[in-house]
Formats: C-alpha cells, sequence, structure tokens
C-alpha cells in the first residue's frame, strides 16, 4: 500500500475566503507560480510534520480537477486502477475513518 | 305631514343599543375576525416571502458552489458568515462538488513531481506495484 498527499490549490487564501485558517494563524496567499505552491507546501509539511510523500500538483490544477480533489478529499485506487473508495467532499466528508474501512474491507487481514 | 314614523325606523335600524348590546356585538366580532383574517394573510404573506428569499439565496449558494475554487473563493469572500449557518451548506456542498469520478471507475492517470524535487511519481506505474491512496488538500 502506497500513500501519497496531493498538494493542490490554497482552500482559504488570503486574498480569498477567510476561514478558521485565520484563527490557526495560517496565513498564505494564493501562489501563482509552481515555485510558490512548492514553497508554501514545504511549509505545510515542515510545520504539521507530515511524513505521507507530498506531491504537487501543477499550478494549472490539472489533478485536482480530474479528481474534483479540493478542497480536500481521499481516494483509494486498486492495482486495476479502478477507484476503489472515493469520500465525499472535505472539510465535512474527508473522513479518515472512511478510507480505514475501505482499507479494511478490500485487504483484509490474514 | 310630516310622516314621524321615519326617524323611528332610521333609530331602529342604526341604533346600535336597540338589542340591547347584540347588534354591537355582532359587528365586533365579524370586525374582530376580519381583523384576524387579515393578520393571518399578512403573516403568510411573510412567511411565503422569507421562504423564497431563504430559497433564492440557497440557489445562489449552490451556484457559487459549481463555480472553479478561485470563483467561489472569491464570490464567498464576500458573503456574511451568519449565511452559512443559516443556509444549508454541506448538503449542497456535498452535491455541488460532488464530481464525476466513482468508484468503479478507470482512476485518471497522472505524472507529479515529489516535493523534494527529487523525482516523479506516475500513478500507473506505483499502481503495478500496490494500491494507492491518494490525500488531496492544502494547508490552508
Amino acid at each position: 500500500m502506497t500513500f501519497y498527499v496531493v498538494y493542490i490549490q490554497e482552500a482559504h487564501p488570503t486574498d480569498l475566503w477567510q476561514a478558521s485558517n485565520v484563527r490557526d494563524g495560517v496565513l498564505f496567499a494564493s501562489p501563482r507560480t509552481d515555485g510558490e505552491r512548492n514553497e508554501t507546501a514545504s511549509a505545510c509539511v515542515r510545520k504539521l510534520g507530515i511524513r505521507i510523500p507530498a506531491l504537487l500538483d501543477g499550478i494549472e490544477n490539472q489533478t485536482e480537477r480530474s479528481y474534483t480533489g479540493w478542497p480536500d478529499r481521499l481516494y483509494l485506487i486498486g492495482r486495476d486502477s479502478r477507484v476503489i473508495y472515493k469520500s465525499a467532499p472535505g472539510p465535512f466528508g474527508f473522513s479518515a475513518e472512511g478510507l480505514a474501512q475501505a482499507l479494511r474491507s478490500t485487504f483484509p487481514p490474514p | 305631514m310630516r310622516d314621524v314614523t321615519k326617524p323611528e325606523q332610521s333609530a331602529y335600524l342604526h341604533n346600535s343599543d336597540y338589542s340591547g348590546g347584540r347588534y354591537t356585538g355582532i359587528r365586533e366580532v365579524i370586525s374582530f375576525m376580519l381583523g384576524k383574517s387579515m393578520r393571518l394573510k399578512t403573516v403568510g404573506k411573510v412567511l411565503a416571502g422569507v421562504a423564497v428569499a431563504y430559497a433564492i439565496a440557497a440557489a445562489c449558494l449552490y451556484a457559487a458552489m459549481l463555480q472553479p475554487p478561485e470563483r467561489f473563493g472569491a464570490i464567498m469572500s464576500h458573503v456574511p458568515m451568519p449565511a452559512m449557518i443559516i443556509l444549508p451548506f454541506p448538503p449542497l456542498w456535498m452535491h455541488a462538488r460532488a464530481g464525476t469520478l466513482r468508484a468503479g471507475d478507470q482512476a485518471p492517470d497522472f505524472s507529479l513531481p515529489a516535493l523534494d524535487r527529487s523525482r516523479s511519481v506516475r500513478l500507473s506505474d506505483e499502481l503495478r506495484e500496490r494500491p494507492v491512496a491518494l490525500i488531496f488538500g492544502s494547508y490552508t
């Protein structure tokens, strides 16, 4: 099993809609280049201590659009390239437990 | 010769005290009922207006949710926070951002750089080895 974080466009950048990120002091403007997105993503991974390998979606958001991943979402893809599990859109539908259940049902423990 | 009965007839028809107060009571009841009916109609109109306004606001919110993320964020930056509490945000959001990809569908292939720029990862290559879980998200 391989896990990847796919870092996509910001959910609540300072130049658009602000939400709980203000309370949390997580204030970043919308990255306009791949380099700027890399800087924001690197800060995220570093400050949150994320150990899962992170991939960077392009500034054109092509992968996000293919998967409707914004603002956050979980997927499980099988070896046959078929979607096994797709969560509802975050924040309301972002369920780690949902992914865990999909993993347990797809790959039952021996 | 003057008809002396006419004033009396007039008094008979219009003197509210003639029936010992009963005539006045009926008129007040009718007046009260009409007033009550008017009040109910007014309340009904207000409630209907509120319902229509609520439906229009919810439809506008849903239309905004269907926009690309940048456009949606720009629109929402002008929406007061109480509106998010009053309007049915979660169910509309779940529907608007459902996407077209479903369980069982072919997962779109992609090739993305690792954050540390050490390599590029192609999904189809990874899937030859083992299943893959993808966690889409951002910092904010």
